[in-house]
């Protein structure tokens, strides 16, 4: 045996070494080589497993759980008296995951589905390039019917699915179209505005009426449920069973002031016309009836809208969406006289007893005819009464007691207490103010000067003035209750569906009017001899009351817009209407029937005319707009 | 003389059955876990071949257990000149598995000739380094030594094999180690470009300090100022290559395979991807682990591979620390033992044997759980009898079993050679 130098390592020579010494040393070193491997892979593990565990978790939970957002259910409405007006329906959505699924299979599903096979391919397509892997809605709306096929197919579809998706659903008649308003998939442009206040893609969110109004409160609270997803994005369990999930919080229902039966006439006697009524409370503004016509049908915007209602609604010149009640304003005519009677007696231009000439017409450089020929002197009462022109231009124009004249930037100011000109504090987020003109709007529209020639005939209700329903039952009220500008309101509470505790909603107060109560009762007196004795004498109803105007809105490019207001029961007034039909003649040829119609319907629960009923259907508004 | 068999250490054979069975369970979790559902029709069928392979590997020991040393040192030059033919052949008629044409398909039987050449160029290199000749034959050995590994290195790196390329040029300096023929200062010398090559992914500045220590330890060690000289030009320079190769010259794809598990975070979502994952699944598995085919990471498929080379991952996350722990345990009880046994015999056969046997072993299990947690560049080599893989699983119970086999034979052996 060989014997080596004590230190190899300084030994720059190629030499054979087998000794046992060294055999020993080398399995030293390499012992603790292997040593060394293992000590250093086993403090990285100690390291990464015991000291930065939490770390390295965070990053795998991150990675496998997945947070779903699990949509509540939007809350019911119903009427005032409990009746059911919109709720929710389960829809079925079909699935697919490209990846589990055989192209081949697609025109099977078009056949066993009734979808058009180049719809399910067109869908089918986009799924694809969004992601193989993602599990992905293939058709919506899927009729049960086509579900079940599809179900006993489903053995040979791998890759195909079923997904609940909620959807709204009206109980009519009555439609309420313009009350209740749509819900539609959030889109883009509103997800960029809504997104922190947790809106997500795919949500349903309120465009219109109390479904807009009442969002953050029919909307409920979503919940969260995590699940476990694969490296694909693929969800494969719950996670932890479920433990931890959030369920979602329904919607608050809501309960409306509306009338549903009330309504439900109101909207047929509007059959063929264009035109807005609203029938509120007089003592505390809720909304009984608010119709505006030509309506459209909620469920239409539902789900997939069809080519026939898109056209309906946005391709039609009478636009169904736009709401007559609260939107459209035209000049009141007649129905304005009680409120000039009120202007004219607080301003101190007559009392109850004075008593102006009337000779057939006004003259201011021309002559402006009164209706029904001369009315010789007459009192406030009788004028309002017997609807009379001159009597009100007068008030309007002519320095009357002690010389005094109604000052047109003083009636606007009026008007604009009174609700016109301005808007209502009501809720529902379309409204027009309406146009009440003070000097500033004449010289602005009449820059070369302008006279009194042109403000004559706003004591009439006629030329460069507006009012909407709205503003007209408001201000019907108001006369009615002596004095209250009420709150005009849709919903009477909210009602937290899981504690059944019901709230009402916040509203400003109402506000009271400074008119006298006589100079109320002098006005009220007028309305009520229309109605016994008047222009809408024809409009009594059995066993009812009823304080009333009738006016015509003078429309030069077309037939005249019928207009009424009317309160009842005049004893304890509890309801106050404006109606306003438009190209449909005088007040008591359309909206006089049909006020009165709503207002028998309310207080006796009947209608006990059916020939007034024929007689309203029958009468059409002209013209195409 | 005592019979072979009361010379063969049963612990070695028991760290194979334990490290075996560990491998079956977690290829067992990763297939027929939850995750089976995403998984390829073939990958799903992994466990059952793999217990297949299991009981071919168990049959060869045996059968190697009772072969006589001497022919075992007979078959050396044969068995290394048949895997250098299926290297061939591979690249021949190789089947492509990605990117790689590391498979050859002898009917319905895949095999993979870069881990059964292992055996023959193991087997080769300590026949001729045992030899007479290689005693007095000095450097001239070193170089054929040299040239048996780098011809299936070489065919190996031409299949895009990359990786278990660099597993037979791993076994050189073990080899030479082992043979006593080269010298340590020398040894050092092979080793340093390895050391500065990796300092230099990390950071230039650290492997240019390596390169200083390292010169200045020559100077003082062999001092010579040739052999100072020399170490810094081997250990300076390869790191220096190293750095501007991975920024100047590489494409960003390359560089980015080979820098990703030194900043995950910046390849996040190219290279880096699956060393983040591995690291999560190892770190959130925690002291004792999330449990059998409980892994988040594992069973969710956020990892790649994970029956053949991140199998670690699916140890580390099902059975934690401890689990790793054991796993680790006896692999340093399997190769100590086999350098151990290999070392207690009198001659370089046996010995030179063993040392290329627990060297492979050694390599392949640095680099595999190293990949794994960080420590290393993901180069595609699988962890040794726990991967998936019939080919490495019969390949290195024979590189035990012939280890066992001549250590057990060692009294034997010096009947047949002086």
């Amino acid at each position: 045996m060989l014997r080596d130098p004590p230190h190899p390592a300084v030994a720059p020579r190629f030499s054979p070494s087998t000794s046992k010494d060294e055999a020993r040393l080398r399995l030293r070193i390499f012992s603790g080589l292997v040593i060394a491997v293992v000590a250093l892979l086993g403090v990285r593990l100690a390291h990464m497993q015991l000291l930065d565990r939490e770390r390295y978790a965070v990053e795998a939970e991150g990675n496998a759980i997945k947070t779903n957002i699990v949509r509540p259910a939007r809350g019911y409405v119903f009427d005032r008296n409990g009746t059911l007006l919109v709720d929710n329906q389960t829809t079925l959505s079909i699935t697919v995951t490209p990846r589990y699924f055989d192209e081949a299979n697609l025109p099977l599903i078009a056949r066993l589905t009734g979808f058009p096979e180049a719809d399910v391919r067109r869908s089918y397509e986009q799924v694809k390039a969004r992601s193989s892997y993602q599990t992905a809605t293939l058709l919506r709306d899927v009729p049960f019917a086509a579900f079940a096929r599809l179900q006993e197919h489903q053995y040979h579809l791998r890759g195909i699915g079923f997904e609940e998706s909620q959807q709204r659903r009206y109980h009519g008649p009555p439609r309420l179209s313009h009350v209740l308003g749509y819900v539609r998939e959030v889109s883009e442009a509103q997800l960029e505005a809504l997104q922190n206040q947790g809106y997500r893609q795919g949500d349903m969110v309120g465009i219109t009426g109390i479904e807009r109004e009442y969002e953050t409160v029919l909307r409920g609270r979503p919940g969260r449920e995590f699940v476990l997803v694969n490296v694909h994005g693929m969800e494969v369990q719950p996670y932890e069973g479920g433990a931890l999930d959030v369920e979602p919080q329904s919607g608050y229902e809501l309960r409306l002031t509306i009338d549903a039966r009330t309504q439900a006439l109101a909207e047929s006697l509007f059959t063929g016309k264009r035109g807005g009524a609203v029938m509120m409370d007089a003592r505390t503004g809720g909304i009984l009836s608010m119709v505006s016509a030509p309506d459209f049908e909620p469920s239409g915007f539902s789900g997939r809208m069809t080519q026939d209602f898109v056209d309906y609604v946005w391709r039609n010149p009478a636009q169904p969406l736009f709401n007559r009640a609260t939107q459209s304003y035209q000049p009141p005519g007649s129905t304005w006289k009680p409120f000039m009677a009120l202007v004219g007696l607080e301003e101190g231009l007559i009392r109850e007893d004075t008593k102006l000439f009337c000779g057939g017409g006004y003259f201011l450089g021309r002559l402006y005819r009164c209706h029904g020929g001369s009315h010789g002197w007459i009192d406030v009462k009788t004028a309002i009464q017997r609807s009379c022109n001159t009597f009100f231009f007068r008030v309007m124009n002519d320095h009357l007691l002690e010389g005094r004249r109604l000052d047109l930037n003083v009636w606007a100011t009026w008007a604009h207490r009174f609700g016109f000109g301005v808007l209502a504090p009501l809720d529902l987020p379309d409204q027009s103010t309406g146009l009440i003109p003070d000097t500033s709007y004449f010289d602005r529209v009449y820059p070369a000067g302008w006279t009194s020639g042109y403000t004559v005939n706003l004591g009439i209700g006629q030329g460069n003035m507006g009012t909407t329903p709205l503003q007209l039952a408001r201000y019907t009220a108001a006369i009615a209750n002596g004095g209250t500008l009420v709150t005009p309101h849709l919903v009477r509470e909210q009602v937290d569906p899981a504690t059944g505790v019901a709230r009402e909603p916040a509203r400003p107060r109402p506000r009271r009017l400074p008119v006298s109560p006589e100079n109320f009762r002098i006005v009220q007196r007028g309305m009520e001899l229309v109605s016994e004795a008047g222009t809408a004498r024809g409009l009594q109803i059995e066993g009812v009351t009823m304080a009333a105007k009738t006016g015509t809105a003078q429309n030069p490019g077309g037939k005249d817009h019928s207009v009424f207001i009317a309160y009842a029961p005049i004893e304890n007034p509890q309801i106050a209407i404006g109606v306003i039909v438009e190209n449909a003649g005088f007040g008591a040829q359309a909206a006089g029937p049909i006020a009165s119609l709503m207002i028998e319907q309310y207080l006796t629960g009947r209608i006990a005319r059916p020939e007034l009923v024929q007689m309203v259907m029958a009468r059409r508004s002209e013209g195409d707009t | 003389m005592r019979p072979w068999y009361k010379n063969l250490d049963w612990t070695v054979l028991a760290a194979w059955v334990g490290l075996v069975s560990i491998g079956l369970t977690a290829i067992y979790s990763a297939t027929h876990g939850p995750a089976r559902e995403f998984l390829l029709l073939s990958v799903q069928q992994n466990f059952d071949r793999q217990l297949q392979w299991f009981v071919i590997s168990a049959f060869v020991l045996t059968v190697i257990l009772f072969t006589p040393a001497r022919l075992i040192q007979r078959l050396a030059l044969p068995a290394y000149a048949g895997g250098i033919a299926l290297l061939l052949g591979a690249l021949a008629f190789g089947t492509e598995v990605n990117g790689a044409k590391a498979w050859l398909y002898l009917g319905p039987i895949g095999l993979q000739p870069g881990e059964i050449a292992k055996v023959g160029t193991v087997l080769a290199l300590a026949f001729l380094l045992s030899t007479k000749e290689a005693r007095t034959g000095g450097f001239r050995f070193v170089l054929l030594a040299g040239g048996v590994v780098f011809l299936p290195a070489a065919l190996l790196l031409a299949a895009n094999d990359t990786g278990t390329a660099l597993v037979f040029l791993a076994l050189v300096p073990v080899m030479l180690f082992w043979s006593g023929l080269v010298p340590l200062t020398w040894m050092a010398l092979m080793l340093a470009p390895a050391v500065a090559a990796y300092l230099a992914i990390v950071s230039l500045t650290a492997a240019l300090v390596f390169a200083v220590a390292f010169t200045a330890a020559m100077l003082m060690l062999a001092r010579s100022q040739a052999m100072a000289g020399l170490a810094l030009g081997v250990s300076g320079g390869t790191g220096i290559a190293a750095w501007l190769g991975l920024n100047k010259i590489l494409q960003p794809h390359q560089v980015g395979r080979i820098k990703a598990f030194v900043d995950p975070e910046a390849y996040r979502l190219t290279e880096g991807f699956h060393v983040i994952q591995a690291k999560a699944a190892i770190g959130s598995g925690g002291f004792l682990g999330k449990g059998f085919t409980n892994g988040t990471q594992t069973q969710l498929a956020y990892i790649p591979e994970q029956s053949t080379d991140f199998i670690f991952c699916v140890i580390g996350e099902e059975f934690g620390f401890v689990g790793a722990m054991v796993l680790l345990s006896l692999f340093a009880w399997l190769l100590i033992r086999l350098a151990s046994v290999g070392a207690a015999a009198a001659f370089s056969f046996p010995r030179l044997v063993a040392a290329g046997v627990t060297g492979v072993f050694l390599f392949h299990i640095l680099i595999n759980i190293g990949m794994t947690v960080g420590l290393m560049p993901v180069i595609g080599i699988p962890l040794p009898l726990i991967s998936y893989g019939g080919s490495a699983l019969l390949a290195n119970t024979m590189l035990i079993a012939i280890t066992l086999n001549l250590a057990a034979r060692r009294d034997e052996f010096a009947v047949y050679s002086g």
